[in-house]
C-alpha cells in the first residue's frame, strides 16, 4: 500500500523548497508536490530509504524559477498583444476613433499656451497616478502572504513609471511642429494611451489570473 | 543527484526526444484529459518500459511554457496533505495537439521515404 506524507512532512518539503530558493508559490506547489510523490515512492518500493537524504538529494531550482519568469513574461506579453489589438477590433475600435479624431481636433484648433498649459497639467496628473499606481500594486502585493510569479512580474514598470516625463518631453517638440505633423503626433498621443492602457490592464488580468488559479483554489 | 537540469534522459540520448517534449506533453493530455507533473513522468517512463526518462527540469519548464502560450490550464486541488497541480489541454491547445500529430506524421512518413525508399515502396 502506498505510504503518505503527512502535514508535518509536507511542510519540511516546502521549507527546504523555500530556503532552495523558490520563492514563488505557483512554483513551490508544483516542486513540493513532485518530491513528495518521490519520497511516497520511495517509502514504498525502498522502505529503508531515509525521508531527509531523499530530500537532500533535490537542488539546483534555480533554472526552473527563471524559465517561469520567462514564461510569465511571455504570458504577460500575449495579453498586451491582445489588449491591444481589441482597441483596433469592434467595437472598441470606435473609442479609438474618437480618441484619435480628439487628440487631433485638439492640437490643430488649440494655440500654443494652451497646448502649453495641457502639457502640464497632464504632467503632474500623469505622475501621480503613475506614482499612485505603482504604490497601490507594491502594498497590494505586500500584503499577499503567497507570493505569485504572475503578480510580481514587473518587466514594464520602468518604462511605465517613465511614461509622464516622456511624453513632456515629447510634447515640447510637438509644440514646435505640430503644424507640419498633426496627424502623426495625434497617432502617437493616441497609441500611447493605448499602450499605457494595454500595460495596467494586461498586468492586472495576468495577476487575477494567478489569483483564481492559486489562491482562491486553496482558500 | 535529482538536479533540476534542463534534459530529458533517454537511453540513446537521442535528440530528437528532446525536441518532442511538448509534443509528448500534449498527446498525454490527449488522452488522459488531466494530469500532474509527477504523473506525466511515470506515464512517460512506463509507455516507453522505462526508455525514455523526462527529468523535472525539463518537464515543469516544459509545462509551463505551454500554459504561457494557452494551450494548457491549470487547476489545483488538495490530495492527501498538499495542494496539487493539474494541467489540461484547452481549447487552443486540442487543435494545436490535432496539428502536430498531423505534422509529425507527415514528418515520419517523409523519412521513411527518404531512409527505406524500397520498403516504402514495397
Amino acid at each position: 500500500m502506498k505510504k503518505e506524507l503527512s502535514y508535518v512532512d509536507i511542510s519540511r518539503i516546502h521549507s527546504y523548497v523555500e530556503g532552495m530558493g523558490v520563492e514563488f508559490y505557483d512554483v513551490q506547489v508544483e516542486i513540493v508536490d513532485h518530491i513528495a510523490s518521490v519520497i511516497e515512492e520511495q517509502m514504498t518500493i525502498k522502505p529503508e530509504e531515509l525521508f531527509d537524504s531523499t530530500l537532500s538529494k533535490f537542488t539546483g531550482f534555480d533554472g526552473l524559477v527563471n524559465e517561469k519568469r520567462r514564461q510569465v513574461a511571455r504570458q504577460y506579453d500575449r495579453y498586451i498583444i491582445q489588449s491591444l489589438k481589441s482597441f483596433f477590433s469592434w467595437p472598441k475600435v470606435i473609442f479609438t476613433l474618437l480618441l484619435l479624431w480628439l487628440i487631433y481636433s485638439f492640437l490643430d484648433k488649440a494655440d500654443n499656451q494652451l497646448i502649453e498649459t495641457a502639457k502640464d497639467t497632464s504632467f503632474i496628473i500623469g505622475l501621480i497616478s503613475t506614482l499612485g499606481y505603482s504604490a497601490f500594486v507594491f502594498m497590494r502585493n505586500n500584503q499577499e502572504m503567497n507570493k505569485l510569479s504572475t503578480s510580481n512580474h514587473i518587466a514594464w514598470y520602468f518604462i511605465f513609471i517613465q511614461t509622464p516625463q516622456i511624453l513632456n518631453t515629447f510634447t515640447k517638440y510637438v509644440i514646435m511642429y505640430r503644424e507640419q505633423y498633426t496627424l502623426l503626433f495625434a497617432i502617437t498621443y493616441c497609441v500611447s494611451f493605448l499602450l499605457i492602457w494595454a500595460v495596467i490592464e494586461s498586468y492586472e488580468k495576468l495577476r487575477l489570473y494567478g489569483r483564481e488559479k492559486y489562491l482562491k483554489a486553496l482558500a | 543527484m535529482y538536479q533540476f537540469l534542463m534534459y530529458i534522459c533517454v537511453m540513446n540520448n537521442s535528440q530528437l526526444y528532446k525536441g518532442s517534449l511538448s509534443l509528448i506533453i500534449l498527446k498525454l493530455l490527449e488522452e488522459n484529459k488531466r494530469m500532474y507533473g509527477y504523473e506525466i513522468t511515470q506515464k512517460v517512463k512506463e509507455q516507453t518500459n522505462g526508455e525514455l526518462v523526462i527529468n523535472e527540469g525539463a518537464l515543469y519548464p516544459s509545462l509551463h511554457k505551454l500554459e504561457a502560450k494557452g494551450l494548457l490550464t491549470v487547476s489545483i486541488e488538495h490530495v492527501g496533505n498538499r495542494p496539487r497541480k493539474y494541467y489540461a489541454l484547452t481549447e487552443k491547445g486540442e487543435t494545436e495537439t490535432v496539428n502536430r500529430l498531423e505534422e509529425l506524421t507527415d514528418f515520419v512518413k517523409h523519412m521513411q521515404l527518404l531512409l527505406n525508399p524500397k520498403l516504402s515502396l514495397g
